[in-house]
């Protein structure tokens, strides 16, 4: 019988990757079939659930079964709910004058674990083990859409998760959204450009600014960071900048309209 | 607001007010199209692979080949009304278009086609009540969806907030 298993072993395994090959690509094995989004989405997947912030609640759905996805949660976060933004197991949910912060120990079920309320502004969030980043943006177009009159970079400490506080607010001009790539911070500071902080020194909670990129007069809104390429939204299209020195974005494609 | 209220002479109580606007029957459909249209009004962005994705704003998704990262190419657009936000798992497109959430496959993407729907499963759209405080045109859920509001004056408006 133990014969007949290992005679059938290799038919068995050609079977399973031939069953896998069907329907996903090589670069969806390595990322599980997901991508990255940027830090202004409502929208992301982590492993088996797609979580989606509307105006006021979390919505969880299953996508185990690609196609056909079932809410399982719907929570009331809160008001004027913007983000979502997840590393490891939490969620960070920035919100027009808050940032939550959920744990998905149970995928199904997001669960509370703290908030810190700020200014009313806009605002995504990035994080990583330390530190959360948010910006926060008054609107320039419409006063009443994110009210206040603040826009900076707020740099929480989330050393103990359970407790964010504020240690550093550093003055932007009109912030949008936000990347990290390992220990560099991207900000995209609307028409004043891609800024680039240095966050390698994870005792002093202050980034250290390096510099400013802009292309063409454009304003940037959001950007992703990843495997040595930045991605920028703009006003009017999108820029490709290779950072394999991430604190000197090369610009190399574009399309802008 | 009480000086933009009259009385006609039925006696019908006439107030500016806002009405909503509903989503047309051939919005709420997932197509391609060609020629590529360009990207105007751009919006969020997605990165998976070679390919990067960027939303136009209420109209779709453009699907970028970005294997040549000096030489960005258009591949396809695809038509979603409503649209905002995406997230892609396997050849799968999840997709808002107003406040459904749409997947759409694309695993051709010159081919992409919904493959399944959930109707107004958020309120990505804060539609169900109009931008301002008042009167308002009771929305009718049997119309559609509403995706906007219009500003207009009401006979005998039964709706207020």
């Amino acid at each position: 019988m133990k014969r007949y298993f290992y005679l059938l072993l290799p038919v068995l395994m050609a079977v399973l990757m031939l069953g896998c090959s069907k329907d996903q690509s090589p670069d969806s094995f390595n990322t599980g079939g997901t991508g990255t989004g940027g830090s202004l989405a409502r929208f992301i997947i982590v492993n088996n659930y797609l979580y989606v912030v509307d105006d006021q609640n979390l919505i969880s759905y299953d996508i185990t079964s690609f196609r056909n996805p079932k809410e399982v949660s719907n929570i009331p976060i809160g008001f004027n709910i913007e983000t979502i933004y997840n590393l490891d197991d939490k969620l960070f949910i920035g919100s027009q004058n808050a940032m939550y912060i959920y744990s998905i120990t149970d995928p199904a079920r997001p669960a509370y674990e703290a908030s810190a309320t700020h200014l009313r502004a806009c605002d995504p969030v990035v994080a990583n083990e330390n530190y959360a980043y948010v910006t926060v943006r008054s609107s320039l177009t419409n006063a009443s859409a994110c009210g206040g009159n603040v826009n900076a970079l707020l740099v929480y400490n989330i050393a103990d998760i359970q407790y964010p506080t504020l240690v550093n607010t550093l003055e932007m001009a009109n912030p949008h959204g936000l990347s990290l790539y390992g220990n560099t911070l991207y900000v995209c500071d609307g028409a004043q450009g891609l800024k680039i902080f240095d966050i390698s020194d994870t005792y002093n909670s202050e980034p250290q600014y390096l510099k400013a990129v802009e292309t063409s007069d454009n304003i940037y809104f959001d950007c992703i960071a990843k495997d040595g390429y930045l991605y920028t939204m703009m006003e009017n299209g999108f820029v490709i900048y290779d950072i394999s020195n991430p604190h000197e974005p090369r610009e190399l494609g574009k399309i802008l309209h | 607001m009480l000086l933009a209220m009259s009385c006609n002479n039925k006696g019908d109580k006439e107030i500016m007010g806002w009405a909503p606007v509903y989503a047309a029957a051939e919005d709420i459909t997932v197509q391609n199209e060609s020629p590529l249209p360009p990207i105007e009004n751009a919006g969020k962005i997605y990165i998976r692979g070679d390919y990067f994705y960027q939303v136009e704003n209420g109209k779709g998704i453009h699907v970028i080949d970005v294997s040549n990262k000096e030489q960005p190419v258009q591949q396809a657009f695809i038509r979603v009304a409503g649209a905002q936000e995406l997230s892609i798992r396997g050849n799968n497109l999840y997709v808002n278009s107003f406040n459904d959430l749409v997947v759409i496959d694309i695993s051709d993407v010159q081919n992409s086609r919904e493959v399944h729907r959930m109707k107004n499963t958020f309120h990505m759209f804060n539609s169900m009540t109009p931008p301002q405080s008042g009167y308002f045109e009771c929305v009718d859920e049997s119309r559609g969806t509403v995706v906007s509001w219009q500003q207009k004056m009401l006979v005998n408006p039964k709706c207020r907030y």
